[in-house]
């Protein structure tokens, strides 16, 4: 019978004990950290309270914070901000992200290293992305503005104060960093397209329009929308890009989480920002839901092409 | 084996040794040391080097904690909401005084100090601004540390040149020097602006950083007899969007005609690196930019001058600055050791000879005594255009609701100045959100 024990079994321990030991530690954290807060701002976003204030308890309000947020119309307005950035620039991304990505998927010389090179702005921190961009951006001596005077342009722009060029400067700034991670989901996609396919189609003698649109984007469309669902969640919550570049009070850039922030860390409304904060999670479960039907369903039509 | 347990052991110690106790500029927690928190700037580096006598008496190390001035009130206004004793003193704004005592952040020091520090020798003003809550109450949650206020810099040499006093002096038939009124104020931006030769008149605060386009415009505001509003009442409507707010709007927008590009968002650090550059013959900042300023330009080429007013009527210049500065809060939070060790240190700052020295470290004093001595106005370039500016300073609400109102103002006060929003509609947003602040508050019926 000894034999037959595993030696956790000898001790007393189970198989099953000792993976509930091994989960243990990392549902205690998930739960301290994860689902308590979610559900305490829950309660929260019933009360009027003032997390700064010691002092005064949460007064139960019942579910005017929610009312007085969908109300607000500079939290519309902030929703109106991030959905014309997140359509902006996750469109962008994707057109050249996935137009570089179409160029890399061939065999050449420094390949490895191009593909390696063009990552580097995805691996920096957005806040160091925007200090930089800041220089490179200032109006009278930063390199952008004196290379497009060195190449003719008479009036180059003020990109982070002209209230018409700022929006476009944050969109830019976004694209240089993101655009790269696009570009390497898209060539994983097309990497995993077997060549057979591409081999078949021109003995058939199958324009390029044809490969395009009926081998390329079916079967590197599942990892196409996994990269558009992954920026537009990212691009949704928008915050230290503008932080850095415009500040937090430039109303046109102002995003739901620039709102967010102010709501609970400069006005103090605990209660109304963390209502805010559910009305944006429902929002966001709401989408990527969406979004994850559509992947499963392109998914399901890519397998079965 | 054993050797790799030692080392196992070892590095769990060093981690715990490195999670706990630990205080800011990586001392150990103990009645023998003191943590300031201060923004990220030149007067925290003076104030660190003067608290090294403070050490060198006393044997009490103190420590000076920087955050950049962007997130500064944020940082610390959420470490006061842990009710954190990570630092025993902060050197706050003049308007977190009513936040920071109302919400009982700030130690309560109206017994302790005009016990220990000689109000008579205070400027008025700096104890009105920054140690009283509210005004006019005679309590006190705070001791004066650093005293300032907007002024401008000018680039002397190019004001003493010749050739440009004699052409100014032919189109405007006056002396080139440093402007009284904001008319004067236009005349000399518009007469140095020379876009080709990439020189600009002027640099103002517009930025949407903290605080920066509400503390440069507000002075025009009041010079042009408008307000943010009635102190007594809380009524802003018809104030704070009045004829003369709306004016004085205009004017400041029309400045940017002769301040280089990017000028409608300039923050404090821009409107000083433009200038430094020799890009602007005029830039408004606070007094206390200026000592850095004068170390990378030299006195020969930098002079200073108080912010211009309206002339009215009666020949009078009306003039209004925008108070700056912070003082000493003792942090609530705090052990009670620790609170007698920040009133010794404060006590200590406060005295004249402390004071003195403050000052030769590019501090401004809040000391009359100091202020009004001779020694002052000639130590440095811009201390008599300092001490001349603080009978001019008013200050923007310094409500517990500062946060809000000040977010708001910078908003609309930024979209007014670079032409988001028409001036009159942007003040009259501004006005509807402040008299909304102050009716959810409860000050307004």
């Amino acid at each position: 019978m000894a034999s037959g024990a595993s030696a956790s079994e000898r001790r007393g321990l189970s198989d099953r004990k000792i993976r509930n030991l091994f989960v243990a530690p990392a549902l205690v954290l998930l739960i301290a950290l994860n689902v308590f807060p979610l559900f305490w701002s829950l309660g929260l976003s019933f009360t009027r309270y003032d997390a700064s204030n010691p002092a005064r308890p949460p007064e139960y309000v019942g579910g005017a914070n929610y009312g007085e947020v969908l109300r607000d119309p500079e939290v519309f307005r902030s929703f109106h901000v991030t959905a014309r950035y997140v359509a902006a620039a996750v469109a962008i991304q994707f057109a050249l992200g996935f137009g570089l990505a179409l160029l890399l998927n061939r065999p050449f010389r420094g390949r490895g290293l191009v593909v390696t090179l063009l990552l580097v702005p995805t691996m920096l921190s957005p806040i160091v992305v925007g200090l930089f961009s800041k220089l490179l951006l200032e109006p009278n001596y930063g390199l952008v503005n004196s290379f497009l005077g060195a190449i003719g342009v008479a009036d180059p722009p003020a990109w982070l104060s002209d209230p018409s060029w700022i929006w476009a400067s944050i969109v830019l700034v976004d694209t240089w960093q993101w655009t790269p991670f696009v570009m390497l989901l898209s060539l994983a996609g097309l990497s995993a397209i077997p060549p057979h396919l591409y081999e078949a189609a021109a003995i058939d003698r199958a324009s390029a329009w044809f490969r395009f649109t009926r081998i390329t984007l079916p079967l590197a469309g599942p990892l196409l929308l996994l990269a558009v669902l992954f920026r537009a969640v990212d691009a949704f919550k928008l915050f230290d890009l503008v932080m850095v570049l415009v500040g937090k009070d430039q109303a046109l850039t102002q995003t739901v989480s620039i709102r967010l922030y102010l709501e609970a860390f400069a006005s103090w409304h605990t209660g109304s920002s963390c209502a805010m904060a559910y009305v944006v999670l429902v929002l966001v479960v709401a989408l990527s839901n969406l979004a994850i039907r559509t992947l499963d369903r392109v998914s399901g039509g890519g397998s079965t092409a | 084996m054993k050797r790799q347990a030692g080392s196992v052991l070892l590095l769990a110690f060093s981690l715990a040794a490195g999670c706990g106790g630990e205080k800011p500029g990586g001392g150990v927690a103990g009645a023998g040391e003191l943590s300031i928190a201060w923004a990220q700037w030149q007067p925290a580096d003076a104030l660190d080097a003067l608290a090294k006598d403070f050490t060198k008496e006393t044997g009490v190390r103190v420590t000076v904690s920087q955050t950049p001035w962007p997130g500064y009130k944020d940082k610390m206004f959420v470490e006061f909401s842990k009710r954190s004793d990570r630092h025993d003193i902060v050197v706050g704004d003049s308007q977190w005084l009513g936040e920071g005592a109302t919400k009982g952040h700030y130690l309560e020091i109206t017994d302790w100090l005009p016990a220990h520090v000689d109000l008579s020798k205070i400027s008025p003003s700096a104890l009105r601004f920054f140690c009283e809550y509210p005004a006019g109450s005679g309590r006190y949650y705070a001791a004066p540390c650093e005293t300032d206020a907007v002024g401008f810099a000018y680039r002397k040499d190019w004001f003493e040149d010749p050739k440009e006093k004699e052409a100014f002096h032919e189109k405007h038939g006056r002396e080139l020097a440093p402007p009284e009124t904001w008319d004067e104020f236009r005349d000399v931006a518009s007469f140095f602006t020379r876009p080709d030769a990439k020189r600009y008149g002027c640099a103002i605060l517009t930025g949407r950083s903290y605080d920066a386009a509400t503390m440069g415009f507000q002075q025009l505001m009041w010079a042009y007899g408008g307000s943010y509003g009635d102190p007594k009442t809380f009524e802003v409507e018809g104030l704070l969007n009045s004829p003369e707010t709306l004016a004085a709007m205009e004017f400041y927008r029309s400045l940017l005609a002769f301040s280089p590009k990017g000028g409608s968002n300039y923050a404090y650090e821009d409107c000083t690196q433009n200038f430094s550059n020799g890009l602007t013959a005029m830039t408004m900042n606070y007094f206390a930019f200026y000592p850095q300023m004068v170390k990378d330009l030299g006195e020969e080429k930098v002079g200073f001058f108080v912010v211009p007013g309206v002339r009215r009527e009666d020949g009078a210049v009306r003039r209004a600055v925008s108070l700056g500065g912070q003082g000493f809060s003792i942090v609530s939070y705090a052990s009670d050791a620790k609170k007698e060790l920040a009133k010794r240190f404060i006590e200590w700052f406060s005295k004249k000879e402390q004071q003195e020295k403050w000052v030769a470290l590019g501090g401004f004093t809040a000391n009359d005594e100091v202020l009004k001595s001779a020694a002052f106005a000639a130590a440095s370039p811009y201390n008599a255009a300092f001490a001349a500016s603080l009978p001019y300073l008013q200050d923007f609400w310094a409500v517990p609701e500062f946060g809000e109102l000040v977010a708001g103002t910078q908003k609309y006060f930024g979209q007014a100045i670079d032409g988001a929003m028409e001036p009159k509609a942007a003040l009259d947003a501004l006005a509807k959100e402040h008299e909304e602040i102050f009716r959810r508050a409860g000050y307004r019926k």
